[in-house]
């Protein structure tokens, strides 16, 4: 488990000494971890981009295929393309590509000559959104379930909820949205089932409209948060000072609060670095099934059309967002418990 | 191991539930009351004597449909954890002896590849590289290999510095018996339960690809496209999705069952290599802690 | 005791911290989707808003480019016509008030409305319409080139009149000149028919206001609109329609209030207490050949075989729920082309079938057949084809492409589906599906003998006279002989909505709100 093993220093007549000291060390830690992360996820930023890129030579797709069909001449596909930059050698486009995509040019798509970006951009927010939302309902109640099952451990508490949680775990995400649609939204009419409102619109219509998809999304970040936290504190009341700390008469309370849960909470914020690609990834199937217009459509949309610089926007773009939430995380697990930043 | 699986109640259950899903694949179309493309003029037809599970859109009957896709599915999901237990240990065994630059470089894929969102991803390239079941099951078979990567690294990595090794090879051992006695009975565990877990999850995402209609071939019935077109008649027959639904749900259940159960009967070794990381600094924070 | 520098309230600020921008980030996100649709809150929230699903959502907004097939029906929202029709099917004035024909039928001269103004400020004169006209024979991209091919040439007489002179006669005009073929775009858009083509600027009902390509687009009513003062509606939001199975759940929760509904839906529609309207048109789904491609090419036993393959009562008794009927013809029992001397040519003979297979030189499952289709929608139409043609021993393979229009209309297909939606002139309907440059007709150039003579007597036919319906129902006659089509059922477009919304005006084939009120709002 992931703690640290240093020791207080005990120079307290020197008090502003050591609080600048201390800030220093926690300011350089900061700084080695954001560091240490980057240069692990640049590597896996170029090899994914040229994965996306590789796409377009291995599907064999070009912009002809959407948009001529009565005049497509040679002559016309090779211009079509010419425009598109396609008739250059493999790196070339490649490099270029790259260039705009660190500018933030996605290129343009091949169906309508829309710009990529301009397309993602709207989808995106309603992706985000829901995906937010799922990733704030899975943290809480797997947090709330994991703790619940750790403090009672081995009650039929515990029992209950692993029982629960490693069926709904099974569950796939349009099995629940169905029956969420079904029971909640049409049967008990609690909820709309389609379409997405603004917040400007109004707080409970947004709400009302993002709660059952994000819901849908939430159950699989649910059960891993509350299971990885539910084993983190499990092993963390095994420690010997918790023995300690109970001889010496601090309340269950506190030794929960403020010792086994800041050190039994490291792998559960760690597998939400892992949760998070997977919340994206379902938003294809919730999107399909609430009728919501978010990046997720857009791209099954795109690739069964055959509009590989769409498709591309849509892996570059989701490769971003899944770098930058890691590193969120790797930046608060340093945080919250540095030895795992060693490597141990 | 197996009879230790065995031992086990969950494990009982878990195997016992995969044998049946197994028979029902192999054995599905000819347990079939009918045939599951024959269409007749009972459309929509409620659950009847001649048609335990009613009858579909065309007047086909549901139960035998069901049967007829339990084997595309199950084999499809078996298909992808072979792949990935391929694409993914192989690699994982070599980095431990194959140099510096490949490992980095397959540690890296591997980084790669568990940052991708998964569904996306294997939406979006089977649909580009030609909307087939092969692509779809090739696809999401590269992208479920890190978990085989990690473990076969680790146990190579474990039996590579062991002393018993060691020990084997000093005394004249070939390479071929040490493999055979020392390092397959310590992977068989942790490779079993990546499978097991990885066939569970391959389902999964084919099940979800074929509710998109991704991969799938009409008229051949597939859990997930049935479970998509049931959706489109509900006001007929509001109770339609639950047994695709079921079917799909018990499956990926009883293979993390069989996951879990081989898990706790391999014991702290098997523990020890499920968890063990690679002795580099950690790259993204991924524990797995028994539970 | 374990320690660590930072304390614990440090570590739980630090998660706090980042929960909150966490959900910062995701409210500021959606707020800014907001900013572009603040325009239709606004509008929203004080007056009557149509919020259609619809699955025709336009791809193109350029009419030229958009074509006369059925998702001209969004455009009619934002551009006008020249001629609109009534419940009959009879051409009414749009922003032609009258039009004049010259005895022989080859000159007909259109009077246009006086004072009104395209919504970036040009004129509505003769020469816009000229302009359009000659724009949607010349444009590259055109799809309406074959529908305009009886025009020879178009003067203007002063700014409100319009000659059009044909190259043969032709009394058809009016109703070609309708919401499929003749939405008129203002001139000076077009002048840059790539942005026209993305976003619209015309003289109807509505101006469009936002367009997100492939999602939604908002219009807001027109007051300079020629009949502005029977449009009760304010603001339109126009959808991308989701899978047809979350429609009605759409409907249901306030979403949408007007949506194109599947006839499976019909049932789940009326049960949620909302409207069901059929709409009044020429519907017909057809199987269409190849003949200038293999297996088909050289064998018209081939064709015949699979003619008498097709049980038409299957697909309707499983796909239509009890809204369509079975049809052998281009038009549907009942409508004024419909041949009922020649009905049923082809009656369903499955063992005829399987002894013309034999003769074509197949032995039963010898032949394999593509089958290209665009949505999984149509997929159980598909299977039922791929069922009764594998019973006389043809095996058909289903792909979904939703890049299917492309092929189809290049010719390059084989064999397909389609359904049309019908045109307001009979005849174009006609050499749509049977003429040799028909956009319909799959294996064109070829068009069955006897079937040109025939259709032109047709158009030569002025429209009141009593031999209008027998000239039309010997050219659907005559094009029904074509190796290149055999039709299987009509089944009519419906619309779900809400009771909030009156009743719409039932001309054929079209989606008109003149006249519609929103209550309530």
């Amino acid at each position: 488990m992931a703690v640290s093993s240093a020791v207080h220093p005990i120079a307290v007549e020197d008090g502003h000494g050591v609080t600048a000291a201390r800030a220093r060390h926690a300011v350089r830690g900061l700084l080695t971890n954001f560091g240490r992360t980057i240069a692990i996820f640049v590597p896996v930023f170029f090899v994914a981009t040229f994965a996306t890129f590789l796409l377009r030579a291995l599907s064999g797709l070009n912009p002809a295929r959407i948009q001529l069909g009565q005049n497509a001449t040679p002559l016309e596909i090779n211009r079509l393309e010419a425009s598109y930059g396609l008739d250059r050698g493999f790196f070339a486009q490649y490099g270029s590509w790259l260039a705009g995509v660190l500018h933030g040019n996605l290129g343009r798509s091949w169906s309508n000559g829309y710009p990529v970006a301009v397309l993602i951009r709207d989808g995106l927010t309603i992706s985000l959104t829901v995906a937010t939302l799922a990733l704030v309902l899975g943290v809480g109640f797997g947090l709330a379930l994991g703790a619940l099952a750790a403090v009672r451990r081995a009650t039929w508490i515990d029992r209950g909820i692993t029982s629960l949680l490693s069926i709904v775990s099974t569950v796939p995400a349009f099995v629940i949205g169905i029956v969420l649609v079904e029971v909640v939204a049409v049967e008990l009419k609690l909820l709309p089932s389609a379409g997405f409102v603004p917040f400007s619109q109004g707080f409970w219509p947004w709400l009302s409209h993002v709660l059952l998809p994000a819901l849908a999304l939430s159950f699989g970040c649910m059960s891993s948060v509350a299971r990885q936290l539910r084993a983190g504190l499990i092993g963390a009341y095994r420690e010997n000072y918790v023995i300690g700390a109970t001889v010496r008469g601090l309340s269950r309370r506190r030794i929960f609060f403020r010792h086994v849960l800041k050190n039994g909470i490291g792998p559960a914020v760690a597998v939400l670095g892992l949760e998070f690609p997977a919340l994206i990834g379902g938003s294809v199937i919730v999107e399909s099934i609430f009728a919501l217009a978010g990046f997720g459509q857009f791209a099954a949309t795109s690739a069964q059309m055959g509009d590989v610089p769409s498709v591309q926007g849509v892996l570059v773009v989701s490769i971003v967002l899944v770098v930058t939430f890691n590193l969120i995380v790797n930046l608060l697990l340093g945080r919250i418990s540095p030895a795992s930043q060693r490597g141990v | 191991m197996i009879r230790r699986v065995l031992a086990q109640p969950t494990g009982r259950l878990a195997v016992g539930m995969l044998s049946v899903i197994a028979l029902l694949a192999i054995f599905g179309s000819v347990l079939a009351p009918c045939s599951p493309l024959t269409n007749s003029a009972h459309q929509l037809a409620p659950i009847s004597a001649s048609h335990w599970l009613g009858t579909d859109y065309l007047g086909r009957d549901t139960l035998s449909r069901l049967l007829a896709g339990s084997r595309a599915s199950i084999v499809g999901a078996v298909e992808v954890g072979i792949i990935a237990l391929f694409v993914g240990a192989i690699p994982g065994a070599a980095s431990v002896y194959l140099g510096r630059v490949f490992e980095w470089v397959t540690l890296r894929l591997v980084d790669t590849l568990i940052s991708l969102p998964f569904l996306l991803v294997a939406v979006a390239v089977t649909a580009l590289l030609g909307n087939g079941i092969t692509q779809a099951l090739l696809v999401v078979g590269v992208l479920l290999a890190p978990s085989f990567y990690r473990v076969s690294r680790a146990a190579a990595l474990s039996v590579a510095r062991s002393q018993y090794v060691e020990a084997a090879e000093i005394s004249g051992a070939s390479e071929a018996w040490i493999v055979r006695r020392h390092v397959w009975s310590k992977i068989l565990p942790p490779i079993s339960v990546s499978l097991a877990q990885t066939i569970g999850a391959g389902f999964v995402v084919v099940s979800s690809l074929s509710f998109l209609g991704i991969g799938v071939q009409p008229p051949a019935p597939t859990w997930g496209g049935m479970l998509s077109s049931d959706l489109s008649y509900l006001s007929y027959q509001p109770w339609a999705p639950v047994a695709p639904a079921v079917l799909i749900i018990a499956t990926v259940w009883a293979c993390n069952l069989l996951a879990d159960s081989i898990r706790d009967v391999s014991g702290e070794a098997g523990r020890a290599f499920a968890s063990a990381r690679p002795k580099r600094r950690r790259q993204l924070a991924r524990p797995e802690v028994g539970a | 005791m374990r320690f660590n520098p930072l304390s614990a309230r440090h570590r739980h600020r630090a998660v706090g911290v980042a929960v909150a921008i966490g959900a910062a980030l995701a409210l500021g996100l959606s707020a800014c989707a907001s900013t572009g649709s603040s325009n239709a809150a606004d509008a929203s929230s004080s007056a009557a808003v149509l919020k259609w699903a619809t699955t025709y959502f336009p791809v193109d907004w350029d009419p030229v480019v958009n074509g006369a097939g059925a998702q001209f029906r969004p455009l009619t929202l934002v551009y006008a016509s020249v001629t609109n029709i009534n419940a009959q099917g009879d051409p009414t004035p749009g922003l032609a008030t009258s039009w004049t024909y010259n005895k022989t039928g080859t000159e007909v001269t259109f009077h246009i409305r006086h004072g009104l103004k395209f919504s970036d400020g040009t004129p509505v004169n003769a020469a816009a319409i000229k302009d359009a006209i000659v724009r949607a024979q010349t444009q590259k991209n055109s799809a309406l080139i074959e529908d305009l091919s009886a025009i020879q040439s178009v003067s203007t007489s002063g700014d409100y009149n319009v000659e059009v002179y044909l190259n043969h006669p032709d009394f058809q005009i009016p109703l070609v000149f309708g919401q499929r073929v003749l939405l008129v775009a203002s001139p000076k858009a077009a002048a840059d028919p790539t942005k026209l083509n993305q976003f619209p600027v015309g003289a109807g009902p509505f101006i469009a206001i936002k367009i997100i390509p492939g999602q939604e687009a908002v219009f807001k009513k027109n007051p300079n609109y020629w009949d502005a003062k029977d449009i009760h509606i304010q603001t339109v939001e126009l959808f991308n329609a989701p899978a047809p199975a979350t429609v009605v759940a759409g409907l249901q929760t306030g979403t949408y209030n007007f949506a194109d509904l599947a006839p499976s839906e019909a049932k789940a529609a009326k049960a949620a207490g909302l409207d069901v309207f059929v709409q009044p048109g020429y519907n017909a789904e057809n199987i269409s050949i190849n003949i200038n491609k293999a297996p088909f090419k050289g064998n018209p036993a081939l064709v015949e075989a699979m003619r008498y393959a097709i049980n038409r009562q299957q697909f309707v008794d499983q796909l239509t729920f009890g809204y369509g009927k079975a049809t052998d013809e281009v038009f549907p029992p009942g409508a004024i082309g419909y041949n009922k001397a020649d009905a049923n040519l082809w009656p369903y003979n499955p063992a005829k079938a399987k002894q013309l297979l034999a003769k074509a030189g197949y032995k039963p499952g010898q032949l394999s057949l593509d089958l290209v289709i665009q949505l999984d929608t149509e997929g159980p139409e598909a299977e039922i084809v791929q069922s009764q043609l594998a019973a006389i021993g043809i095996k058909v393979t289903i792909t979904i492409n939703p890049n299917w229009a492309t092929p189809f209309f290049a010719k390059q297909l084989a064999f397909s589906l389609y359904g049309t939606t019908g045109r307001d002139s009979q005849t174009e309907t006609l050499t749509d599906h049977f003429g040799p440059n028909g956009v319909l007709n799959l294996s064109a150039p070829y068009q069955v003998a006897g079937f040109a003579a025939a259709v032109d007597k047709a158009e030569a036919t002025p429209i009141g006279s009593p031999d209008y319906a027998a000239n039309l129902q010997a050219a659907t006659a005559a094009g029904l002989q074509s190796e290149a089509l055999i039709f299987v059922y009509s089944s009519p477009n419906l619309f779900a909505k809400s009771k909030s919304i009156s009743a719409l005006p039932g001309e054929p084939g079209h989606v008109d709100f003149t006249g519609v009120t929103i209550s309530g709002q």
